[in-house]
């Protein structure tokens, strides 16, 4: 069954001298355990595609549907039910630990201390990051950053997990490192969809949806592609 | 570059037989020990195939000490020898010159973009499945480039290493094709734009 179905979705926004479109009438669903790239360049409409499916951003009309809900109702109510988006960059004070700041949304959820730091070293470990528990936010890398991000919403216990461009500022020698552990978190059952400039970034997924001018243009599996034909030009 | 040898595997066959002398089932495997998926070799007859071929072109010749020791009596029946190939000073010459020879473009992308030029900018349409069909394969192969994941600590094999680096050229190659492509529909885009301007205009 469809984990997430994004269904037609369009988004504008609306400029003083134009409009720009960042989603056209654009459709996908991702099934569990399912590794999807969205990937496109600059102006391509993957980043507000991704928010729109994590449903932090409100498409101007069509649907989103998470585990057979629409997601109408925001990010909040679609963390209850298993969809987690990692942060590109944790949000805290520099000087506050690594760990303690993993810890702190559990032990708001009803966790004891220990065990709170326990499940966040745990995580850190999970996302090969566990030599960090004991870092400042402010002295983490690129790369650090990202997986300590991807630690925070594995706390969650997600069925999706939705990353923005996890590869966009980790050197290139570090970048299938982080593939490497995404493709990990699906074989593990947990459906991932994140986006990418690159295509470099494609490589070991599921499914590549090319994304261009607010269009999906193909639905590429390895040894099945589909492709979306251009609704012909407008006015034509 | 010899036009007769052509194919990629055979220069591959040529430089592993330099290194050492090798029977064709022995090269087979180092053959696919080596390149890996940068070769493919459907089946083993396309090994005998280059052998043959370099043979021909006395670019190897038959390295076989045991017979010189026990002629093989007329008459009987043959055995299949295990035969041993080795490189001629000018097989060595030849593998040099290939590999300084600048790399050329692979065959099908040549022709991809040949198509492309042919089909020429009345066609907008033909040209936009082109580059739809160029894309899927550029995205297809990306997808199955494989991942280096260093967090186990391990360092690789040295010969590991340099095929790993040329899979990686593989994926920066692939990579500026689908920018170009992305590119290129942009231009088709703006063009088809202005072209259906005067006519939906008014």
């Amino acid at each position: 069954m469809s984990l997430l179905v994004l269904d037609r979705v369009s988004k504008r926004y609306p400029g003083r001298r134009r409009t720009a479109v960042a989603l056209d009438a654009v459709s996908l669903t991702v099934v569990g355990g399912e590794l999807v790239c969205v990937w496109g360049g600059r102006g391509s409409g993957r980043t507000t595609l991704l928010r729109v499916a994590a449903g932090l951003v409100r498409p101007d009309s069509g649907r989103v549907v998470f585990d057979g809900r629409e997601l109408a109702a925001g990010a909040e109510a679609a963390t209850g039910r298993g969809l987690a988006y990692a942060q590109p960059q944790l949000l805290g004070p520099r000087r506050q630990r690594l760990l303690d700041r993993l810890a702190v949304a559990l032990v708001a959820g009803g966790s004891g201390r220990r065990e709170a730091r326990s499940r966040a070293g745990a995580a850190l470990e999970r996302v090969g990051a566990g030599d960090c528990r004991d870092a400042h936010l402010g002295e983490l890398d690129a790369t650090e950053s990202v997986r300590a991000g991807i630690a925070q919403a594995l706390l969650a216990e997600p069925r999706l997990l939705v990353v923005d461009e996890p590869t966009a500022a980790v050197p290139l020698i570090e970048r299938d490192g982080v593939l490497a552990l995404l493709r990990s978190v699906a074989d593990e059952g947990v459906a991932v969809l994140m986006t990418a400039g690159e295509a470099i970034a494609l490589a070991g997924v599921d499914r590549a949806l090319t994304l261009s001018g607010g269009r999906l243009r193909s639905d590429v599996a390895p040894g099945r592609a589909t492709v979306i034909p251009l609704p012909r030009a407008r006015g034509a | 570059m010899r036009s007769s040898l052509r194919s990629p595997v055979n220069y591959a066959v040529l430089g592993l037989v330099i290194e050492k002398p090798s029977y064709g089932y022995e090269l087979l495997q180092r053959l696919r020990a080596r390149y890996g998926e940068l070769l493919e070799v459907s089946s083993p007859s396309h090994v005998y195939v280059a052998l043959d071929r370099l043979q021909r072109e006395q670019l190897i010749v038959h390295h076989d000490p045991s017979v010189s020791e026990e002629p093989a009596e007329p008459g009987a029946p043959a055995r299949q020898p295990k035969v041993t190939y080795r490189a001629t000073a000018e097989g060595a010459v030849v593998y040099r010159q290939w590999l300084a020879e600048r790399l050329r473009d692979d065959e099908e992308r040549v022709e991809l973009l040949g198509r492309l030029v042919s089909t020429g900018a009345r066609n907008l349409d033909a040209l936009g499945d082109l580059l739809d069909r160029y894309e899927l394969e550029c995205v297809a192969a990306s997808q199955k480039m494989p991942l280096t994941d260093r967090s186990d600590g391990a360092t690789e094999h040295e010969r590991d290493f340099v095929r790993r680096l040329v899979t990686e050229e593989r994926r920066f190659v692939l990579e500026a094709q689908l920018r170009w492509i992305d590119y290129a529909r942009e231009e088709l885009r703006e063009r088809a734009a202005r072209l259906s301007e005067p006519a939906g205009g008014r």
